[in-house]
C-alpha cells in the first residue's frame, strides 16, 4: 500500500546573522541540513505500522512528502499504487491525514461543522453525509459536544475531532503524525484501541509516526527505527526487541551516593553499553547491556564497582525499543535535537 | 522589559521588508493628503485656509498636524501589525501570548516592553518627518524657546496617549478575538474627528462635539500651536496642553483600570474582565511559582535532615 | 475499504473533464459556505462595512471643504480639461473603488496567510482535489460582503455628501463589473506571491497604500506628477478604472471615453487571472521543495 525507495530529503535553514543591524540591509546566510538520506519502507495493506525516532529523526518529512505536502529531492513514493510526485489528486483521495494535530481543525466553527466541510470537500453530501458524522462524533467521543464551537475544546478534544476529520472519507491508508501528542491517558488508549480496530477489523493501513516508544510496541504489527534520516532497524516489535539478544539485560536500583555509580560500571568489562540512567530522589536506576548474557544476579552484585553502593535491587529485564535504540545510535530518544528545522 | 524589547526588534528583523516599511511608512499615507492639497489649491497657500485658520500655507498646517499623527502611532501605514494592539493580537494568533503572561513577571511590563519598540518607532518616524520637511521642503515652523518646550510637551503626551490607546486596544483585540476591533473602535474614529489635516468646525454638528471631547484633537492641536502659534481648539496652546494632558492622564487611569479589575468566571466577550481572566493566568502562576519553590526548598531540607 | 470519492456520480459516459468541472464548484460552494460560517464569527465585519466607507472618505472630503470650500467649484489649473467641478464627486467614487480593493486585498489577498496563521493550511491542501477551489470559494463568500458594502456605501454617498452624479448605467455597471474581476485577479496574485514573501501586510499595504492611493491618484488628477511618474501611473490599471468609474459615474459618458484605458484593463485582468492560478502552481510546487508551506 505504501512504497518508498531511496527516498532523500535536504532543507536549506537559515543562519541568523549576530549583528541585529546588519538583518535590515544583507539577506540571510544558508545552510543545508539533511532531513532523510535513502529512506526504503514497504508497507502492506491492512498493517499498523509505526515510524520511530526522536524529534529531527525525519518522521515527519517522511510523512508530509506521502501526503503530498512535500516534494522529494530524490527516491520514489507509492501510495495505494499512485506516485505522490505525478499523481497527487489520487493519493489525497486514498489517505486520511492528521497533522499539526489541533492545529489542523478550523477553531471558529463547530465540531459539527468541522466534520461536515472536511466530508463535504471528500463528496459526501446530504443525508449521508449528516449520518456519517454523527457516527464519526460517536467513534472520537464527541457526541455531547459536537456542536460547540472548537475554541472552547480542550486541547485533547481538538485532537480527536482532526482524527476524526481524518476518518471521515473511510480512507484505506491512514496517516496519523504523532496523534496522541496532548491526550490524557484515557484519551490516548481509547484512540490507540480506535486505531486497532479499525486495522484489524475494517483492513484499514495505518502509517504512525511516534516517539512513545511502549506506544509502538503495543499497536504496531511492525515498526521502523529512524535516525538522522536514516532507517536504522526495521521488523515486528520482538524481532526488534530480539535484536539485542534476550538475556543481556540488567536493571540496577543503588541508593544515591556522593559517588556516581554509572562511570565505574561502563568501565567493567562485563558491561558492553549503559542504556539509561535515572535519577530519583532517593535511588539511582541504571540499565545496562551486558557483553554476555546474563543468567545470575550474583554476576552483576559481585561487581567490584558496586560494592561502595548500597544497592537496592538487581533485575534480569527484557529489552525494551528504548533500549534498541539507545544501543543502535548511540544516544538517548530524548537527547537527540531537532535536525529539521527548516528555511 | 529591557529583554521584550529586545525580542520585539529581533522580531521585528526577522521580516525585514515590513521593517524597512515601517520606518518610511508614514509618508506612503503623508503623500496623497499633501497631493490633493496642493491640487485643490492649486499649488499656492490657500485663502480660504487663512480666513478659516489664520495660516496661510496649507503644507505648515497638514505636516505638523501629521507629525503629531506619527507621534501617536495614528499615521503609521502599517499599523494593520506594527502597533501595541496588534502585536498582542499577533501573539495570540500564533499561540505565544499564553506563555508571555505564564512568566513570572508583572504583566504591565510585557505591554511596555512591547511599547517600547513602538514608542521608539513612532518617534523616529515623527522626527524623521519633521526634519525631512523642514530640511528638504523648507516648511518653516515658528521656533521659539517656548514653542519647543510646549511642542516637547505635547510630544510626551502623544506618546503616552499611544501607550494607553495601546493597551485599551489590545482589551478589545482580546476580549472580540478581532484584530479590526480597535482599528474600528478606536483607531480611525479618532483620528478622523481630531482634525489632523482639515478645519475641524466644518465637520457635521455631531462629529464636532466628538471633535471637541476627543483626546487626541487637544494633543494635535496643542503640537500645532506650539509651533505655529495659532491654536484651534482653544484660546492658547497652554489650555490646549493642559487638556490634554488631563484626557491622558484620565487615559492612563481607565487603561490601568481594565487591568486591576477582577472579573468573574465566564467573562468570554466581554471586553475588561475577559481581559483580566487572561491576566490572572498570570498571576496564578506567580504564586504557584513560589509555592513550588518552596516545596522544592522544604524538600531539600528534609533531604539533608 | 473504497475510499468516497469527490468525483460526483454521474453516469459513466460523462467525461472525466465534467466530473473534474462538478467537483471544482461544488468544492467552491463548500468552501464559500464554510468561510461565510466563519467570517459571521467576527464582529468586527458589520461595523466595517458600516463605517469603512465613511471613514476612508470622510477626511478627504473635509479637506475638500477645508481648502475649497463647500459648494465651490474645483478651479485649479490640474482640473482644467478634466470637466470636473464637483470635488466630492471627484473623489468619493474613487475612495469608495480603494476601500473595496482594500477589503479584497486584505480577505483574498492574505487567504493563504491566514489559514497559515491558523495552522489549517496544510490540512486543506491534503483535502481539496483543486488548490484553486480555496481562491473561488473565499471569493464567493466575499461577494456576499461586496454586496452588502455595496448598499451601505450607496445609502451612505446619497444620505451624506450627495455628489452631482451623472450616470451613463450600462458603461458604469461594465466597469465595476471590470474593477471587480480586476481586484480579484490581482488579489490572487498576491495570495500566491505570499507563499514566498514572509512579510504579507508589507505587500498588501503598498498594493493599497502607494498603488492604489498615490500612483492610481485617487485623490488628485495624476497630470500633477511629472512625465515619468505619469507614464508609471498609466501603466497601473487602477488609474484607468478609477478614470473610468469617474467618467461614468459623475460625466455620463460612455466607454469609449477612455476606449483605449478600458481594452488596456480587460488584459490586464485576464493577464491577472492567469498570473494568480500560475503563480499558485509554481508557488506551492517551490514550497512543497523548500518545505516552507507551514511557514511564515
Amino acid at each position: 500500500m505504501i512504497e518508498v525507495k531511496s527516498l532523500k530529503k535536504r532543507f536549506r535553514r537559515a543562519m541568523p546573522d549576530s549583528a541585529k543591524w546588519r538583518r535590515i540591509v544583507s539577506r540571510p546566510k544558508y545552510e543545508t541540513v539533511e532531513a532523510v538520506s535513502g529512506l526504503d519502507l514497504e508497507i502492506e495493506k491492512g498493517e499498523f505500522f509505526s515510524l520511530l525516532g526522536p524529534n529531527g529523526a525525519g518522521k515527519t518529512t517522511t510523512v508530509r512528502i506521502l501526503c503530498t505536502l512535500l516534494l522529494p529531492d530524490g527516491g520514489s513514493c507509492r501510495v495505494a499504487g499512485y506516485d505522490v510526485v505525478d499523481d497527487q489528486r489520487a493519493v489525497r483521495r486514498n489517505i486520511g491525514v492528521s497533522i499539526r494535530g489541533e492545529r489542523s481543525v478550523y477553531w471558529k466553527l463547530t465540531g459539527r461543522q468541522n466534520l461536515e466541510y472536511f466530508s463535504n470537500l471528500y463528496g459526501l453530501r446530504g443525508k449521508s453525509a449528516r449520518s456519517r458524522v454523527c457516527e464519526i462524533a460517536e467513534t472520537v467521543g464527541l457526541s455531547d459536544r459536537i456542536d460547540d464551537y472548537v475554541e472552547h475544546y480542550s486541547m485533547g478534544m481538538k485532537q480527536r475531532l482532526a482524527i476524526g476529520a481524518s476518518l471521515i472519507h473511510r480512507p484505506p491508508i491512514l496517516v496519523l503524525d504523532e496523534p496522541t501528542i496532548g491526550l490524557d491517558p484515557n484519551g490516548a488508549r481509547a484512540l490507540r484501541s480506535l486505531l486497532k480496530e479499525l486495522c484489524s477489523t475494517e483492513g484499514v493501513t495505518i502509517l504512525y509516526t511516534t516517539h512513545y516508544m511502549q506506544e509502538a510496541h503495543e499497536l504496531s504489527d511492525r515498526l521502523a527505527i529512524i535516525h538522522r534520516g536514516k532507517k536504522v532497524i526495521e521488523g515486528s516489535p520482538a524481532e526488534v526487541c530480539a535484536s539485542l539478544g534476550d538475556e543481556n539485560i540488567v536493571e540496577i536500583t543503588v541508593s544515591n551516593s556522593d559517588d556516581d555509580v554509572e562511570q565505574p560500571l561502563s568501565n567493567e568489562r562485563v558491561i558492553d553499553k549503559i542504556l539509561h540512567v535515572e535519577r530519583g530522589l532517593l535511588t539511582t536506576t541504571v540499565r545496562a547491556r551486558t557483553v554476555v548474557p546474563v543468567r545470575s544476579v550474583a554476576l552483576i552484585s559481585g561487581l567490584e564497582p558496586l560494592r561502595n553502593f548500597d544497592i537496592q535491587s538487581i533485575h534480569l529485564a527484557q529489552p525494551s525499543l528504548e533500549d534498541v535504540f539507545v544501543s543502535l545510535t548511540g544516544s538517548n530518544i530524548t537527547e537527540v535535537g531537532d535536525a529539521s528545522s527548516l528555511e | 522589559m529591557a529583554q521584550i524589547s529586545r525580542n520585539q526588534l529581533s522580531l521585528s528583523l526577522r521580516y525585514q521588508n515590513r521593517f524597512r516599511m515601517e520606518l518610511i511608512s508614514h509618508v506612503f499615507i503623508l503623500i496623497p493628503i499633501i497631493l490633493a492639497a496642493w491640487a485643490f489649491s492649486d499649488g499656492r497657500g490657500s485663502e480660504r485656509l487663512e480666513q478659516l485658520t489664520g495660516l496661510s500655507d496649507q503644507f505648515t498646517f497638514i505636516i505638523l498636524g501629521f507629525v503629531a499623527f506619527t507621534a501617536l502611532g495614528i499615521g503609521n501605514m502599517m499599523l494593520q501589525e506594527s502597533h501595541i494592539a496588534f502585536a498582542i493580537s499577533y501573539e495570540m494568533m500564533t499561540g505565544t501570548l499564553e506563555r508571555m503572561f505564564l512568566m513570572p513577571v508583572r504583566r504591565i511590563t510585557i505591554l511596555l516592553g512591547i511599547g517600547n519598540y513602538y514608542i521608539a518607532l513612532f518617534t523616529f518616524q515623527a522626527l524623521t518627518l519633521f526634519l525631512g520637511a523642514w530640511l528638504i521642503f523648507g516648511f518653516e515652523p515658528e521656533l521659539t524657546t517656548r514653542g519647543l518646550l510646549f511642542a516637547l510637551w505635547a510630544v510626551l503626551v502623544l506618546v503616552v496617549t499611544n501607550v494607553t490607546l495601546g493597551i485599551i486596544g489590545a482589551a478589545l483585540t482580546l476580549a472580540f478575538k478581532d484584530n479590526q476591533m480597535y482599528m474600528l473602535v478606536i483607531h480611525r474614529p479618532a483620528a478622523l474627528v481630531s482634525g489632523a489635516y482639515f478645519f475641524i468646525d466644518l465637520m457635521p454638528q455631531p462629529m464636532k462635539f466628538l471633535a471637541y471631547i476627543n483626546p487626541v484633537s487637544y494633543a494635535v492641536d496643542a503640537f500645532r500651536g506650539a509651533l505655529t502659534g495659532t491654536p484651534l481648539l482653544t484660546d492658547s496652546t497652554l489650555i490646549a496642553l493642559l487638556a490634554a494632558s488631563a484626557y491622558t492622564v484620565a487615559l492612563c487611569l481607565l487603561a490601568g483600570l481594565v487591568y486591576r479589575l477582577d472579573g468573574p468566571n465566564g467573562t468570554r466577550g466581554k471586553p475588561i474582565p475577559f481581559l483580566v481572566a487572561i491576566m490572572d493566568i498570570q498571576r496564578t502562576n506567580r504564586i504557584r511559582c513560589r509555592q513550588s519553590r518552596s516545596l522544592a526548598v522544604s524538600i531539600r531540607i528534609t533531604l539533608v535532615r | 475499504m473504497q475510499a468516497h470519492s469527490s468525483s460526483y456520480k454521474l453516469p459513466e459516459t460523462a467525461s472525466a473533464w465534467l466530473r473534474d468541472a462538478i467537483t471544482y464548484w461544488l468544492d467552491s460552494l463548500t468552501i464559500a459556505k464554510y468561510s461565510i460560517f466563519i467570517f459571521s464569527r467576527y464582529r468586527s465585519w458589520l461595523l466595517n462595512l458600516m463605517i469603512g466607507p465613511f471613514l476612508m472618505i470622510a477626511p478627504f472630503v473635509f479637506l475638500g471643504d477645508t481648502l475649497v470650500g463647500e459648494g465651490k467649484p474645483l478651479t485649479g489649473s490640474y482640473f482644467t480639461g478634466t470637466e470636473f467641478t464637483d470635488y466630492i464627486g471627484f473623489l468619493v467614487v474613487p475612495l469608495i473603488a480603494v476601500n473595496l480593493s482594500n477589503t479584497v486585498f486584505t480577505w483574498i489577498g492574505g487567504l493563504i496567510r491566514q489559514e497559515q496563521l491558523m495552522g489549517t493550511f496544510e490540512r486543506a491542501l491534503v483535502t481539496t482535489q483543486f488548490t484553486s477551489t480555496m481562491f473561488i470559494g473565499k471569493t464567493i463568500a466575499h461577494l456576499l460582503y461586496l454586496a452588502i458594502f455595496a448598499v451601505s456605501t450607496v445609502a451612505l454617498v446619497f444620505l451624506w455628501v450627495s455628489p452631482e452624479f451623472d450616470v451613463n448605467l450600462t458603461a458604469a455597471v461594465i466597469v465595476i463589473i471590470l474593477h471587480v474581476l480586476c481586484v480579484y485577479g490581482m488579489a490572487f496574485a498576491m495570495s500566491s506571491l505570499l507563499i514566498r514573501v514572509t512579510d504579507s501586510w508589507t505587500v498588501q499595504t503598498v498594493m493599497t497604500r502607494a498603488v492604489l492611493s498615490i500612483l492610481a491618484g485617487a485623490t488628485f488628477p495624476i497630470v500633477i506628477f511629472p512625465g515619468w511618474l505619469q507614464a508609471i501611473a498609466k501603466a497601473i490599471p487602477f488609474t484607468w478604472i478609477f478614470e473610468l468609474e469617474r467618467q461614468t459615474l459623475l460625466q455620463g459618458n460612455g466607454i469609449d471615453a477612455e476606449l483605449g484605458g478600458f481594452i488596456y484593463v480587460v488584459l490586464a485582468t485576464i493577464f491577472m487571472w492567469i498570473f494568480g492560478f500560475v503563480m499558485l502552481r509554481v508557488e506551492l510546487a517551490n514550497a512543497k521543495r523548500r518545505g516552507s508551506l507551514g511557514n511564515f
